[in-house]
């Protein structure tokens, strides 16, 4: 009797629940695709999916797993879409590259909406598509760049460097190395003894790391393409007691890294921020299904931090401890320019800090109205070219510090930044 | 042998060239075992030559350090290869081995510090998944390898639940310790390596269970026909691959200190290739500890040498992929009309 | 003086499906005897053996072992009674010493905590072994690193140990042709040994093909044919003539075989085989093939006519010799090869390499022969479905229609369903490998008619028969192999069939 009536209980509370949930009118029926939840980053995806979906009444998400195969993510939004029709909405971290026209083609069929992440076939645009709403990525060239360029800068550019590299044939890990090759192009004095492909594996790059230490005694920092393997270097430089002395990067920004960081094993590393991409792409999926919105700019660029010594107590606070707090709704906030960006911490050491804030917030607005930036731009350097035949002081600085605001300037424009 | 010349041939009787016929089979069998103990000797002198950084006691104490998981991974296989079958679960068991003990030693994700019982309690868990394994291969007769994918795929499932994503980064002082004790230069991980090994042997050399092990994977009719016990042996031999397994994931976070489901990933293929290499039979009854062993060493020393020398990756995945097929090519027994499935 | 009963069977029978294999056996074993059993191959007395040693089951009688009612679940079983059998196939553990054979399963004798101790095990098996005068095998050798003979003398003694251990000297021990692969000096050691245990009290049944050997070492002989006892005699009043006689038993009248339609070969020779070898299996092997002939291949299992119906068929490679096919000589690698020059075997295993037992009975007569059926490369069921309705009334396959699957027929009809598909291959040499083997009477002459027919059609047939009588039946010349030689070449035409006493002594 007494089961009988826990179980009528039970099917109650159920019922109120699902009630809940269907009395609207409009569910949105968010299909999260991501590779599995087996790797922190990706599991960050996904609890940015779920974030989102928490904040809206009408948005029930499911998380569905593709295991980075091709025929089991077309079959799991096909399912998805018999289940729910044109209601379904996508996030997809794509299983590959080429099966984003397979992604596509299923959601336009269904007339679902679906944001893509990371990379996308070639010539497959948003801007041709009705269903594919926006395709948002870091950018693994300034990721890998930076995380090079902040090690040079503390080998005083110079010195040995060795690489490991991602996972071969995956665009990510040539374009986290492209970003590693461009920085090491700056700075003829460091050397790149070897390159090994240690496949995202802590293990592999832990060995190659023990074999290089063998060979060669005058390391001094190692780029690892993630934090995975760069974790792994450091297992191996603490076997030599080499830990700290030898730089490290990472790239991604897992706890383990931030923690690595905090100990000074690691010298940096790029919080890619999957709560923001994943998030801001079901809300991008969501908008344009419900209330027809499209961003005019549908190839995003999403924010991406250097996190280093300074700023990591920050970031672990705000990724790894809690979750960040987002407003869906201010889509143009994940944007790489309208977001205080590296770029502006670059400014911050050459300014000062207030300076900094200032000139950026002035470019912002500059650029956001399309003021005739161009031409005070020209008019600026006019008199910088005359200062500097005149040999005034300060001069070469000025200029520097305008190209690299005509950069930012760009980047706003653009939403690129390479 | 000049058995085999023509005039010879013509002049022996069919009993007489039966007879040598079994001789070379016996000689071609002798080929197969020394061989590879011939490669590895072949190989450490060349290298050694080729490049000076490779025989240094650096770079072998390396080679010994990276030995240990592979070993002891390897250990396990043998005796699962030995009877035919195959074992492809031992990376999600490491896997899942591996998480747990971060989480239940002093850790960077929960408050845990269970001490000693952190490290049995997982390693009989992975002990009980081998059992698992082998009981449902055994009594549902599902074929081997369909079986350890199935268990493989659910535990690391549940490995990922454990940690939920976030892996633990292991904070116990004594597994920091241990990952940086060595005993004659070689590390604490290769001891225990090289201890389960010689246990190992002895079991496979000097028991029972280790005859039982060898005839069942040679001719399992004749192995039920001398009153072996086949259901029971194999369970056991699953449960031991499953120690291994957990013992490598302990090993594992030893090195690495961060309990993920990683820890086991592309563990298993290299071992079964070490394992082919050094002599092994992919169809049973074929090879044995020592095998295991040089198969191993030829394995690491060549992947050792070939980033010393600085092979690029295209050409070091070409490399692995012909010596897997001479490899097997050499072991495999000939003269079947069918091509292997 | 009447010796001891030890062991008795009472109407012993097998049936395989619809096949009856051994019917009606009682035997009586008695202690101190050593017991031959001769027959063809075929005949039962291998059924019966295993039926003994617990390898199969008896589908009808009983068993008495000491008096006792017995019945084995398994060779295990068999071997608590005192009852042990030495494999014709070995079964040793080719990576274990011998000791370690001798003793698989029974380690525990010599353990202590687990840990087997070899020396102890080594020297039991010394003991063991020089039991049998072998010192000269060691018993930490491995199995693989000795010759076969010596693998066989290991084979015997675990046998002889296992069952001495627990019936003292009232075992009954069945070795199945162990003499095949011994050199005379180690048959003469192991016959000793057999003199020996008789002497002490057990008793040993002997099969083999060799019937001088069968006298030497025999007190009695049964004799078995077509899964019937048909003779017992006491070794002291037989002779090796008056045994091929008690073998060959009453000949079958020529309607059976269809001789009346037996055809006269012509001149043409469409395979011609000349010094013919595999090393280590035959050599020597010539003869030719005839248009429109079926050619008798016989002899007794390991003479070395498998092979060379092996070789010809593009299964093995030969080490010499040369093949013609219409005077030309040819090579091939597989059996695809040969086809492509006409010659198709049907194997005498049908389950494992005749039929494709999933697919239905269209597709396995066309299997052979794919592009009859094909247009620009694709198939075409309807054809295949109408080719395979023509086969199925002209050799009159009992099935409920071309879609059936092969494996829900009988093995008969299933049979003809091959016959079918070597039909439609249209290739004009064809290599039969025990057409009727495992085939029920009735569907048995219905095959004979169908030789007839394939033959009449210009067709050639190389067979291996499955008694020495249909072989002699069907053919028009039969040649005999013994030891991987070919002994004899005998004409039987229709009204002139050769002796069979005569074709059985080049045999044997």
């Amino acid at each position: 009797m007494k089961k009988a009536l826990l179980l009528f209980v039970v099917l109650a509370m159920l019922a109120l629940v699902s009630t809940a949930v269907f009395a609207q009118d409009e569910v949105w029926h968010l299909g999260i695709l991501v590779h599995s939840l087996d790797n922190e980053f990706w599991a960050q995806e996904a609890k940015g999916g779920e974030l989102f979906a928490d904040s809206k009444d009408d948005v029930v998400a499911q998380v569905l797993a593709t295991d980075g195969d091709d025929n089991k993510e077309m079959q799991a939004m096909r399912d998805f879409i018999a289940q729910y029709g044109d209601h379904a909405i996508f996030v997809t971290d794509p299983a590959s590259k080429a099966n984003t026209a397979n992604v596509v083609e299923i959601a336009e069929e269904a007339g679902a909406k679906v944001a893509i992440l990371w990379h996308h076939a070639d010539e497959l645009e948003p801007a041709d598509w009705d269903s594919f709403v926006v395709h948002m990525s870091p950018d693994d060239f300034v990721a890998g760049y930076n995380t090079a360029k902040h090690l040079f800068e503390k080998m005083d550019g110079k010195g040995k460097v060795v690489a490991l590299y991602g996972q071969q044939g995956e665009d990510s890990a040539a374009n986290r190395y492209a970003g590693f090759l461009a920085a090491l192009a700056e700075y003829p004095e460091i050397e790149c003894l070897d390159m090994q492909v240690a496949s995202w594996s802590q293990d592999q790059a832990m060995t190659f790391t023990q074999t290089w230490l063998s060979k060669y005694d005058n390391i001094d920092a190692i780029w690892a393409a993630n934090d995975t393997m760069g974790l792994g270097a450091i297992e191996a430089l603490k076997l030599e007691g080499k830990n700290g002395q030898i730089l490290v990067c990472g790239c991604d920004g897992i706890a383990a890294a931030y923690e690595a960081i905090e100990a000074g094993d690691m010298a940096c590393t790029v919080a890619n921020n999957g709560y923001l991409l994943m998030g801001y792409g079901a809300s991008y999926a969501y908008q344009a299904a419900k209330n027809g919105v499209v961003p005019e700019n549908p190839v995003i660029k999403t924010q991406a931090v250097l996190v280093t010594s300074d700023n990591v107590a920050e970031y672990k606070a705000m990724f790894i401890d809690g979750t960040p707090e987002y407003d869906y709704d201010d889509l143009n906030f994940c944007v790489l320019s309208a977001h205080p960006s590296f770029a502006e911490l670059e400014l911050e050491e050459k300014l000062g800090t207030a300076a900094a804030v200032a000139v950026t917030g002035a470019v912002v607005e500059a650029a956001e109205e399309e003021v005739a930036w161009n031409e005070i731009v020209d008019k600026i350097n006019a008199e910088i070219e005359k200062g500097i035949e005149n040999g005034e002081e300060g001069a070469a600085e000025a200029k520097e510090i305008v190209d690299f605001l005509q950069g930012l300037y760009n980047e706003i424009v653009s939403g690129e930044a390479k | 042998m000049n058995l085999l010349s023509k005039k010879d041939v013509k002049s022996m009787t069919i009993a007489e060239q039966f007879v040598s016929k079994v001789e070379q089979e016996a000689l071609s069998n002798k080929i197969r075992v020394y061989a590879p103990m011939i490669l590895l000797v072949i190989m450490t002198i060349v290298f050694s030559i080729y490049d000076s950084h490779f025989f240094s006691l650096k770079n072998l104490v390396n080679v010994l350090g990276q030995m240990a998981v592979p070993l002891i991974l390897a250990t396990g296989l043998t005796f699962v290869l030995l009877l035919g079958r195959i074992d492809l679960s031992v990376e999600g068991v490491m896997g899942l081995v591996g998480s747990a003990i971060s989480l239940l030693l002093l850790n960077s994700r929960n408050s845990n510090d269970w001490g000693v019982w952190g490290v049995i309690l997982p390693l009989v868990l992975g002990t009980l998944c081998g059992f698992i394994t082998g009981f449902l291969h055994v009594k549902l007769k599902i074929a081997s390898f369909i079986i350890t994918y199935a268990i493989s795929t659910i535990v690391s499932g549940v490995a990922v639940l454990l940690y939920n994503s976030q892996p633990a980064t292991v904070k116990a002082q004594w597994v920091i310790d241990a990952s940086q004790t060595y005993f004659l230069k070689i590390p604490l991980i290769t001891w225990i390596a090289i201890i389960f090994y010689i246990i190992c042997a002895i079991i496979l050399n000097y028991t029972a269970f280790g005859r039982a092990v060898y005839a069942i994977g040679d001719n399992e009719a004749a192995a039920v026909a001398s009153g072996i016990n086949v259901q029971k042996v194999v369970i056991e031999v699953f449960v031991l691959s499953g120690f291994a397994a957990s013992l490598a994931g302990l090993v594992a976070l030893i090195r690495l200190k961060l309990g993920q489901v990683s820890l086991g990933e592309n563990q298993m293929f290299p071992c079964i290739t070490a394992l082919v290499v050094g002599g092994t039979s992919l169809s049973g009854g074929k090879g044995g500890m020592l095998q295991t062993m040089v198969g191993i060493l030829i394995y690491m020393e060549l992947l050792n040498f070939l980033t010393i020398i600085g092979v690029s990756a295209d050409y070091k995945n070409a490399i692995q992929g012909v010596i897997i097929i001479i490899a097997v090519a050499l072991t495999i027994t000939r003269g079947r009309k069918v091509i292997a499935k | 003086m009447e010796k001891e009963l030890l062991f008795k069977t009472n109407n012993i029978g097998k049936i395989y499906g619809s096949n009856t294999v051994l019917q009606g056996i009682n035997v009586e074993f008695h202690r101190g005897e050593i017991v031959g059993l001769i027959g063809e191959n075929g005949a039962g007395k291998s059924t019966l053996m295993k039926i003994i040693a617990g390898v199969t089951d008896a589908s009808m009688g009983t068993m008495e072992m000491n008096g006792k009612p017995f019945k084995a679940s398994s060779m295990m079983d068999a071997n608590k009674y005192g009852i042990g059998m030495v494999f014709q196939e070995q079964s040793l553990i080719s990576n274990l010493s011998a000791a370690q054979n001798i003793y698989l399963g029974r380690e525990k004798d010599f353990s202590t905590f687990g840990l087997v101790n070899w020396a102890k095990m080594n020297a039991a098996a010394r003991a063991a072994l020089d039991k049998l005068g072998l010192s000269n095998i060691s018993p930490a050798q491995k199995i693989s690193d000795m010759p076969f003979a010596m693998r066989q003398m290991v084979e015997i003694t675990k046998v002889l140990d296992i069952v001495s251990e627990t019936a003292n000297d009232r075992a009954l021990i069945l070795l199945d042709e162990p003499t095949t692969v011994l050199t005379d000096d180690e048959m003469k050691i192991l016959f000793e040994q057999v003199r020996l245990m008789k002497e002490k009290g057990n008793c040993i049944i002997f099969i083999s093909h060799r019937l001088q050997e069968v006298l030497d070492l025999t007190d009695r002989i049964y004799v078995f044919k077509d899964g019937h006892l048909t003779g017992e005699v006491e070794t002291k009043d037989a002779d090796e003539y008056k045994l091929y006689e008690m073998m060959v038993g009453r000949e079958t009248n020529g309607e059976y075989y269809v001789s009346q339609r037996q055809t006269v070969p012509t001149d043409d020779v469409v395979l011609e085989v000349e010094n013919l070898a595999m090393f280590g299996s035959f050599k020597d092997v010539s003869f030719k093939l005839h248009k429109g002939e079926v050619l008798g291949l016989y002899g007794v299992e390991g003479s070395g006519k498998e092979d060379v119906c092996a070789v010809i068929s593009g299964d093995e490679g030969k080490t010499a010799g040369t093949i013609r096919i219409n005077g030309k000589e040819v090579s091939f690698g597989s059996p695809s090869d040969a086809r492509k020059h006409g010659i198709l075997s049907v194997p005498r295993d049908r389950r494992d390499e005749g039929i494709i037992g999933i697919l239905p009975i269209s597709e396995n007569i066309s299997v052979s022969n794919y592009g009859k059926n094909a247009t620009a490369g694709l198939i075409s069921n309807k054809k295949q479905t109408e080719n395979a309705n023509g086969w199925i009334k002209e050799l009159g396959i009992k099935c409920e229609g071309p879609m059936q699957r092969i494996n829900a027929l009988s093995g008969g009809n299933a049979q003809k369903v091959i016959f079918a598909r070597v039909l439609d291959s249209e290739c004009p040499i064809l290599i039969l490998d025990h057409p009727t083997r495992g085939v029920d009477i009735g569907a048995k002459g219905d095959i004979y008619s169908l030789i007839r027919d394939i033959t009449e059609k210009g067709f050639s047939v190389l067979l291996m028969g499955d008694t020495l009588d249909e072989c002699l039946g069907l053919a028009s010349r039969i040649i005999v192999m013994k030891d991987g030689l070919v002994t004899a070449e005998f004409d039987c035409p229709a009204d002139n069939k050769p002796d069979q006493v005569e074709v059985v002594q080049k045999m044997l």
